[in-house]
């Protein structure tokens, strides 16, 4: 080691330190606590480490039914978001006058607040709501889109909320991409879905893949919405880890649907980066390309 | 001399008689800062107002959603006139604040609160993690000699022995519009309820036993009515069952007439997350009969969130009731104002004022809210007679709980 090495070293440390350290306070203790309060036991006289509140979990259908009805939450309101936010990014760059219509209207969803996203689809669409109101004297049944089995009303205000912010990041990483290279693909005689399909989007991707990771952990934890709008049953992991601290006192349980929720958007991270490490190692060539 | 020894001996069995006794052990589990084994409902006010007064201030603590305005317009600026103490009125959501009495007593630190008001659902979290002081409330305050003893004693299925004093009682029912039917086609019974529910899909609202109180009362009234085999109902009345022993009985056939009333009517009706999810659609035309709670279907009527049309009613089988309560907290800041606060709580006068502002019963045997109502405010609530008649008490809370969990596991699971 010589001696440029010896003195870099210690104030790479220092200069690590505020990062490093405010992820292990602030996201590495929590995580080990919970991570670690999930091998213990609600039982009296239950010794620790234990696995009683693992095998509960798995072993209980009401506990799995949410699992992966809390998947299904994160995963609907995700592709519905994706499937609006895409066009409407490529849309919001084609030009000026509808970035401003666009740009103007699609912020509105981004500052409200998920609960009132879920009250208002609620007022609107329960049955008796505004929109079944309006539509009774046309003679017209709306289908049950609040409390439905299938999560419905949650997935119309998640992806309320969703839409808007992919569209930023979605929109921002299409802003990115050279003009000349759509100019190009033009005068390559490519229309403008190819130029969509076939040069925006792959260019685009890893702001996408952000995009959709992020709504899908979002959604996936989400709470509140799934409480005002969801059906009885089956109740996503996060309204049954509420339930089970703060009603029945049983935290071990709440540690390991926390650690299991955890897993799960790890395992979508780990997806994420496996996508994004295949776009970056093809990013020479396409430059090299362009 | 014979009579003055006889007199005197009286006098002190009389004052142990109704000296506190601490409640499930033979020493009390708070520290007040004065002897309440020597405390009497006779000397409470001589020992407890100037002790009150040297404290100052009493911290109340209050989960409900509903009684805010009474506590804040009135009671609260009452007590402070009559005692010239300062009341620091805490309003929380219960869960997030039960949790906060159970960390401060995990931590060793003094309570929060020096007077609780805490839903029945939360009794046995919080006396299990110890924050109950265990003194006997119901002889130690002068007030608590005025409330039904079985009541006063026992609440939401939990045996207390007096440490949770009744505020407030509340009774589970049934919800319907008059508008939307005539009153002479209005089911009365289980039965009648089925049939019309089979024949108007989606317009009787359930909520869930998982949700909300009104579910899980429903259920059990329903377990009351199905049940008729003595030996499984005597599981109804048994306070000591266990976890164990009620998740077995609900499983067991004793409860097939009930699951399987369950199973002719979930297809038919609509199942919510909670009481006033079900009053909103009621509210909303989306439904025409509810269940629910007296007291909150009275509130929401009385605030225009309920059509003036809705009334109340008991099914002819019986529908449970239960009602919430205040607590003294362990090692809490000013004891002698919170037992202060609690003996105010269940006064006459304020038991009047609650029942006459929030439709909220008493359980005070020396009230007679007939002639305290309104007649807009009777019509709001069940009728006196099916009161007197169907309200039934509770089920231990491990076998309520039991219930609505299988219920969730094996009849909301298809």
């Amino acid at each position: 080691m010589n001696e440029a090495t010896r003195v870099r070293t210690p104030v790479l440390l220092l200069c690590l330190l505020p990062g490093v350290g405010y992820l292990t306070v602030f996201f590495g203790v929590p995580l080990v606590r919970v991570l670690v309060g999930s091998f213990s036991s609600n039982k009296p006289g239950e010794s620790f480490p234990t696995l009683d509140t693992w095998a509960t979990l798995f072993a209980t259908p009401v506990y799995l039914d949410g699992l992966w009805f809390s998947i299904w939450l994160g995963l609907a309101p995700t592709v519905l978001s994706l499937l609006v936010s895409l066009p409407l990014s490529a849309l919001m760059l084609a030009n000026e006058r509808s970035r401003k219509l666009f740009g103007a209207l699609y912020r509105v969803p981004l500052v409200v607040p998920g609960i009132v996203a879920g009250f208002l689809v609620l007022v609107i669409l329960d049955r008796g709501g505004m929109a079944a109101r309006l539509a009774a004297p046309l003679g017209l049944t709306l289908p049950r889109l609040v409390r439905d089995e299938w999560g419905l009303g949650a997935i119309i205000a998640s992806s309320w909320k969703s839409i808007p912010f992919m569209t930023l990041i979605i929109s921002g990483a299409m802003a990115s991409i050279n003009k000349e290279v759509l100019s190009a693909a033009r005068t390559l005689g490519a229309g403008r879905v190819t130029i969509f399909w076939r040069v925006q989007m792959p260019l685009a991707k890893p702001g996408i893949t952000a995009a959709v990771l992020l709504s899908f952990i979002g959604s996936l934890g989400s709470f509140v919405i799934p409480s005002l709008l969801g059906p009885a049953y089956p109740l996503p992991l996060s309204v049954s880890m509420y339930r089970e601290g703060f009603q029945n006192g049983n935290w071990p349980m709440v540690y390991a649907m926390g650690t299991l929720l955890s897993v799960v958007a790890i395992g979508i991270l780990l997806v994420y980066y496996a996508i994004v490490g295949s776009t970056g190692r093809s990013q020479p060539l396409s430059k090299r390309d362009s | 001399m014979k009579a003055l020894v006889a007199a005197s001996l009286a006098a002190l069995l009389s004052t142990a008689a109704f000296a506190a006794e601490p409640v499930g052990s033979d020493k009390f589990n708070t520290d007040p800062g004065f002897d309440l084994a020597t405390l009497t409902a006779d000397n409470f006010y001589d020992v407890i107002v100037p002790l009150a007064k040297k404290e100052g201030t009493v911290t109340f603590y209050d989960f409900s959603d509903s009684f805010g305005p009474l506590f804040n317009e009135h009671l609260i600026p009452e007590f402070e006139a009559k005692y010239g103490l300062k009341v620091e009125y805490v309003r929380g959501e219960g869960d997030a604040s039960a949790q906060q009495l159970v960390a401060a007593r995990n931590a060793g630190a003094k309570s929060p609160a020096d007077a609780y008001f805490v839903s029945s659902g939360k009794l046995g979290l919080l006396r299990d993690a110890g924050t109950i002081a265990n003194v006997p409330l119901n002889t130690l305050l002068p007030n608590g000699k005025a409330l039904d003893p079985k009541i006063a004693t026992v609440s939401g299925g939990i045996e207390h022995g007096g440490s949770y004093v009744p505020f407030h009682r509340n009774q589970t029912s049934i919800v319907y519009d008059s508008g939307a039917f005539p009153a002479d086609s209005v089911p009365t019974d289980l039965d009648a309820l089925l049939a019309w529910a089979k024949a108007n899909p989606g317009k009787f609202i359930v909520t869930s036993p998982g949700g909300g109180g009104s579910g899980s009362g429903f259920l059990q009234s329903i377990a009351f009515a199905k049940v008729t085999d003595p030996e499984c109902r005597a599981a109804f009345s048994n306070y000591k069952i266990s976890k164990d022993e009620a998740t077995a009985f609900a499983a067991s056939s004793c409860m097939n007439p009930v699951w399987d009333y369950y199973k002719e009517l979930l297809p038919a009706v609509e199942v919510t997350n909670g009481n006033s999810d079900t009053l909103n659609l009621i509210a909303n035309g989306g439904g025409a009969i509810g269940t629910a709670w007296e007291d909150m279907a009275y509130d929401f009527s009385g605030r225009g969130l309920l059509p003036p049309t809705v009334r109340q009613q008991l099914l002819v089988e019986g529908q449970v009731g239960g009602g919430d309560g205040v607590f003294l907290p362990v090692n809490g800041k000013a004891p002698a104002g919170g037992l202060l606060f609690i003996d105010f709580l269940v006064s006459k006068d304020v038991q009047l004022e609650k029942l006459q502002r929030n439709g909220s019963r008493s359980a005070r045997t020396d009230l007679d809210p007939a002639a305290t109502f309104t007649s807009d405010q009777v019509a709001r609530l069940i009728p006196n007679d099916q009161f007197a008649t169907r309200a039934r008490e509770s089920m231990p809370a491990p076998l309520n709980n039991a219930l609505s969990a299988y219920f969730v596991a094996n009849l909301l699971r298809k």
